[in-house]
């Protein structure tokens, strides 16, 4: 058991462990440990099967500074700007900790980013899993290959084999975790939310930098304080979702919720979708248990609250029309970030079917850093207006 | 005038030009392509207009959406074939489509919302080249609420993928069945399909042997045409035709010695894409650089490079079903996938073609070549000793850079590739 500090302070801690100055933190004690880590560029991969192999599973999260001047010489400036933002930090020294880096095909401009990564040989080892952007049940299995051949590159990288039992108590570990957030989520959902949707963005970031025993431990001392606790009600009106991607800086939500409202849910990958759907084994499927397992991961990764990645549209505006009567929101806040065209080729499909179900919506291109400062607040603000002449 | 009933218009008034003054400086060719070109749309508009057959997006799986029964959509074809799409990106920005991203995976959208084009009956989207040719295809199936199915492809060739994205097909066909009026699926035509598509391939790939010759036979403006598997027309067995007559005169011009610039003192590998709007190719020829190839995606593929098209057993050292057939080309585009693809294929082909220089379109918004442009030009002077041009422009769109300022810095190249040629014979 880890000291805690179930208060003002520890909750404090943890929201702001995201920060530029303080993400590093736990990956580097880590390291001095004498254990290894492993940079995760995207929330489908399972970091089940890294913290079995006793590695820290760390999401990458890029530099909030403004300019990315070293990235700028690999990639064209209009391209992913999260992947620029990453790439300029790595470029600039600031993961040379990693032991290895993990991306996906969340789009091509991951690929794009984890091939130059591979190229400047930056980080020992560099991994890439191949996520179908279907789920059907052929897109499982095929999934299911990926994650085998991915177990055999975490034990490689651990330097020891990884054991049915290791997976069976990572995954409880990471249930575990998933539990303690939705816990969080009810307590996001009462008339007057325990915390602001920046905290809880700082929350939800925070499990992805640490090890998932201590956020764990942390969160069940915090929570009989967190239960009590309440936002002033003056700020607690109107209730807001924002749907985002690549979303890890809090400041974006601190920027709304100064307009006047408060963000009480969110369709982040950062954030519910990251923790919304569980691991669930079936005894019936599969001729071995490390079968049923890896199956079942992928089952889980892929059958997720969706990114607009995936070609499930319909299902994804379902999920926030669902969010939305079930968290009382009177809008929702479309964050598609400059160039990700995965959400911008959704654009027009989300917004006509969100305007379908009655749900007032509005949609601002962001920077990957909080920049339009003004701009944002003056847009929030007419859109709040528009919402509260209609109730 | 819709633009498809334009399309017809042109290209009937192309063939009559021809037909009425032949010019023997010109391909001969052409006339039968043009004439394929005008047939594809008087196909896509009487099935637009009567319903007598399916649309079908045929971008990526023409031999599929032949055996299906329908008539096929080349929906970033006719994008490319817009050449100057400044009315079309406005469409796009009005009904909250982006306008930044790639130029023909926009504009085919821009073209259906204004009822300029049909939209499919029946929507295929793959990501065989990128993420945006597959969401451009679904973003227009959704939303005029046409049935859409997805078919993944995979980041590397194994056997693994092949089943998987065969087994996807399997399942397409069943969905198509099942959904679409009018689709009748046969195994028969499938073949057919691939017997003319291949016929087409042997002759891409005498076209490809004959581009290494110096001087090149080959004009830049004819190695930069897409070639246009004869599956995706009505008649592929035209289409095949259109391809033998083409490669037969490649052969007498490379016979001749007749190469199409008088002193060929440089040549670039073109890669990627290009301006639509003018024609880069005429201020190289007048600098005495031959272009012999167009490197995309498919190019190495479809000339023969590497794999055959359809029926290599070299890949995956068995004969292939002909639904695997179809996931071998789906998994095999450079564009898709890891770079190191696309980079080897391209350094691949410079090389081969012994490049002085590599013209790489950076195409705004291309993610696929975006991204390891610079891996493309570090590796090209390092392993072939020869430099990259980064040429930043966009295919459709002549205001986000003008024609001079793409010119001056061809030239600057052409004068840093002819010094440094001066300097290595020394």
């Amino acid at each position: 058991m880890h000291t805690t500090i179930s208060s003002e302070k520890g909750l404090k801690e943890l929201t702001t462990l995201g920060l530029e100055a303080n993400r590093n933190k736990y990956a580097l004690q880590w390291k001095k440990d004498g254990k290894k880590v492993a940079g995760l560029l995207c929330s489908y991969i399972p970091e089940e099967i890294v913290h079995a192999a006793g590695v820290l599973p760390w999401h990458v999260f890029g530099t909030w500074q403004a300019g990315t001047p070293h990235a700028n010489e690999w990639r064209p400036a209009d391209t992913c700007l999260y992947c620029n933002h990453v790439l300029e930090a790595l470029l600039t020294d600031r993961l040379d900790f990693l032991d290895a880096v993990v991306g996906t095909d969340w789009d091509q401009e991951l690929v794009r980013l984890w091939d130059v990564w591979r190229y400047v040989e930056k980080t020992p080892t560099t991994l890439i899993i191949d996520v179908p952007i279907i789920n059907t049940d052929t897109a499982v299995k095929f999934l299911a290959q990926q994650f085998h051949k991915f177990i055999g590159e975490m034990e490689k990288l651990a330097g020891r084999p990884i054991t049915d039992d290791d997976l069976m108590r990572s995954i409880a570990v990471l249930e575990r975790t998933r539990h303690l957030v939705k816990r969080l989520y009810e307590l996001r959902n009462a008339e007057t939310p325990a915390f602001t949707g920046t905290e809880m963005l700082g929350l939800t970031t925070a499990a992805m930098l640490m090890s998932k025993e201590e956020f764990n431990d942390r969160i069940e001392a915090l929570l009989p304080y967190l239960e009590k606790r309440k936002i002033p009600a003056e700020k607690s009106r109107p209730r807001l979702l924002v749907s985002s991607d690549r979303l890890d800086n809090p400041g974006h939500l601190a920027v709304i919720e100064e307009a006047g409202c408060v963000v009480a849910m969110d369709d982040l990958d950062t954030g519910s979708r990251h923790y919304w759907r569980h691991v669930e084994l079936s005894s019936a499927s599969s001729p071995t248990l490390r079968q049923e397992i890896v199956s079942a991961l992928a089952r889980r990764y892929l059958m997720q609250p969706a990114s607009p990645r995936m070609m499930n549209w319909q299902d994804q505006v379902d999920q926030v029309v669902n969010w939305v009567r079930d968290y009382n929101i009177q809008g929702v806040i479309e964050l598609p970030q400059g160039f990700s065209r995965y959400r911008e080729f959704r654009a027009n499909f989300f917004r006509n079917k969100l305007e379908e179900a009655g749900i007032p919506i509005m949609s601002y291109r962001r920077e990957y850093i909080v920049s339009n400062v003004g701009q944002v607040k003056t847009r929030v603000g007419a859109f709040i207006e528009m919402i509260e002449s209609k109730a | 005038m819709t633009w498809l009933e334009q399309e017809i218009a042109r290209n009937q008034k192309r063939i009559d030009r021809i037909t009425a003054n032949p010019d023997s400086t010109k391909i001969k060719a052409n006339k039968l392509l043009y004439e394929l070109e005008r047939d594809l749309r008087i196909a896509q508009l009487d099935a637009w207009k009567t319903g007598n057959k399916p649309l079908i997006n045929s971008d990526h799986l023409p031999p599929l959406v032949y055996a299906l029964g329908g008539i096929g959509i080349d929906s970033m074809g006719a994008a490319d074939r817009t050449m100057l799409a400044t009315e079309y990106f406005n469409i796009l920005r009005s009904n909250n489509f982006p306008d930044d991203a790639c130029d023909r995976t926009i504009v085919i959208i821009a073209l259906c919302v204004s009822k300029n084009f049909p939209p499919p009956n029946f929507v295929i989207a793959t990501s065989f080249a990128c993420p945006m040719e597959c969401v451009s295809p679904k973003a227009i199936g959704e939303y005029f609420n046409m049935p859409v199915f997805h078919v993944d492809t995979t980041l590397e060739t194994s056997d693994d993928a092949l089943t998987y994205v065969a087994d996807q097909l399997g399942e397409l066909i069943e969905f198509a069945k099942a959904k679409v009026p009018g689709v009748d699926y046969s195994e028969e035509k499938l073949l057919y399909a691939f017997e003319q598509d291949t016929i087409a391939h042997e002759c891409a790939k005498q076209i490809h042997q004959l581009r290494r010759r110096v001087p090149c036979p080959l004009a830049g403006q004819d190695a930069f045409r897409l070639p246009r598997i004869p599956s995706m027309y009505p008649d592929p067995k035209k289409g095949a035709e259109y391809w033998k007559q083409f490669a037969e005169e490649m052969h007498e011009r490379a016979e001749k010695g007749y190469g199409v610039l008088e002193d060929e003192k440089l040549r670039f590998l073109w890669a990627v894409t290009g301006p639509f709007y003018f024609n880069p190719f005429d201020i190289l020829a007048k600098r005495g650089v031959a272009v012999p190839a167009l490197q995309f995606g498919v190019m190495s593929r479809w000339f023969g490079a590497e794999y055959g098209l359809f029926g290599d057993e070299k890949e995956y050292g068995r004969k292939l079903k002909p639904l695997e057939e179809l996931a071998r080309f789906l998994n095999g585009n450079t564009w898709a996938g890891l770079g190191n693809r696309w980079v080897d294929s391209t350094l691949n082909m410079a090389k081969d073609l012994k490049c002085d220089g590599i013209i790489y379109f950076l195409q705004l918004g291309c993610s696929a070549s975006g991204g390891v442009s610079r891996l493309v030009s570090e590796r090209a002077e390092r392993e072939l000793g020869i430099p990259t041009l980064m040429l930043e422009g966009r295919q459709l769109d002549p205001f986000y850079k003008s024609q001079q300022a793409s010119e001056e810095e061809m030239n600057a190249f052409i004068d840093l590739c002819l010094n440094k040629k001066k300097s290595k014979s020394k």
